[in-house]
């Protein structure tokens, strides 16, 4: 049966290079229309967005019917404070900090506890709807640098960060979900809140920042860092800088994936909404990330965004079929979630 | 611009087999064996005496 039969054909439409964010726990009718109109690449949401499980369950359904069918639904779900689903509703998870001290004192366990941690992060997110998770951060755990990355970091070492996000970001995928290693090329050494105002990293050997993005090459997704970093581009901030995006995270790191903005909302950034998500994209992300959920600025940003790019879409469509062919493989009698709890926190004690 | 070489690589050396699969039951608590009979205490020996 086609799906014209089925009642749901739609034309083929190309979707805008942007990913957004809405307003409440509900689509608006303005917001349903401007998604038929304008339809993003994807639609991420936030705790403003998910009040419990059957409110969340109805919003999938009313983006799924708005958006078009290949259009992902995004979530931060790190573990730790970075959590959009959360208790009663949703299983708490540990930071990754908690995870790097697990491995530095047994490696074995710690791997072990980042991948059940991915594991389960990856069943909670997809059974609610979401195919991309924003997780693992893969940025390092630096003293002194700003509390904004802290412990959503799993350490300092960078063998052991590209290590315990490899395990975490396996785990995620196990459960068929599309992990997003964060944020290149490294953001461990700011100084400051790039949701305030932009981090600049003065530092001019990044070696140590690179390695966990390079050891992680092959994750479906990436996303970038709104931090300056003069060593490799005095002008512009990664998100924003063709010549770290195409030397560093393309060239020199090697990521051949779906590369996201960070957020375009967050204060680092001059300019408009729009303005910045074109200068993403001109500087090579494939997708701009515009989170606010204002409806003004959301339409704003998608009236003025390039349709998806033929090599932006291959690598979507390749994530999508990476992670679709690890859930299809997933045998969900086996990997029993409250077994697999129970033994993360035993292995987290 | 050359490409870094990174001497060690994780996706490589991450061995998942360690790391990944269904859940694992907790270790059994280590089998205490039944106590053994005491071996006779060691006759003691007096102190030879001093002086």
């Amino acid at each position: 049966m086609t799906h014209a039969a089925a009642g749901c054909y739609r034309p083929a439409v190309t979707s805008k290079a942007a990913i957004v964010g809405i307003a409440g726990t509900a689509l608006t009718e303005s917001e349903a229309a401007l998604f038929r109109a304008q339809p993003p690449a994807g639609v991420i949401l936030f705790a403003r967005n998910i009040a419990d499980p059957d409110q969340l369950a109805a919003l999938v359904v009313a983006l799924r019917h708005a958006l078009p069918p290949d259009a992902v639904l995004m979530v931060d779900q790190e573990g730790g404070r970075v959590a959009r689903l959360r208790p009663p509703h949703w299983r708490a998870h540990p930071p990754a900090g908690t995870h790097g001290a697990r491995f530095a004192r047994d490696p074995q366990t710690g791997l072990r506890a980042a991948w059940l941690t991915g594991m389960l992060i990856g069943l909670d997110c997809a059974g609610a709807g979401f195919d991309v998770v924003c997780a693992p951060v893969l940025d390092l755990r630096l003293p002194g640098a700003h509390g904004v990355i802290g412990d959503r970091a799993f350490a300092a070492d960078p063998l052991h960060v590209a290590q315990l996000g490899r395990a975490m970001a396996a785990g995620l995928l196990t459960a068929g979900v599309q992990p997003v290693g964060k944020h290149a090329p490294g953001h461990g050494r700011a100084l400051a809140d790039s949701h305030l105002e932009l981090p600049v990293v003065t530092d001019t050997d990044l070696e140590a920042d690179f390695l966990p993005f390079a050891a992680n090459v092959d994750l479906p997704w990436m996303m970038t860092a709104h931090v300056l970093y003069p060593a490799l581009d005095a002008t512009a901030p990664a998100t924003l800088s063709a010549r770290i995006i195409e030397n560093v995270i393309r060239g020199r790191i090697g990521f051949r994936g779906v590369l996201v903005s960070d957020d375009l909302a967050m204060q680092a950034l001059d300019g408009t909404p729009a303005e910045r998500a074109l200068g993403a994209l001109a500087a090579g992300c494939d997708v701009a990330l515009y989170c606010s959920g204002e409806t003004g600025p959301t339409a704003g940003v998608l009236a003025r965004c390039p349709a998806l790019t033929g090599a932006a879409t291959a690598r979507l469509e390749a994530a999508r079929a990476l992670a679709a062919s690890r859930r299809a493989a997933l045998d969900v009698a086996a990997m029993n979630g409250a077994a697999l709890a129970d033994e993360r926190d035993r292995l987290m004690t | 611009m050359t490409r870094l070489i990174f001497r060690y690589t994780p996706r490589d050396t991450v061995d998942f087999d360690v790391c990944s699969g269904p859940p694992r039951p907790e270790p059994a608590p280590p089998v205490s064996k039944p106590p053994s009979a005491r071996p006779a205490e060691a006759k003691k020996i007096p102190e030879p005496a001093e002086g």
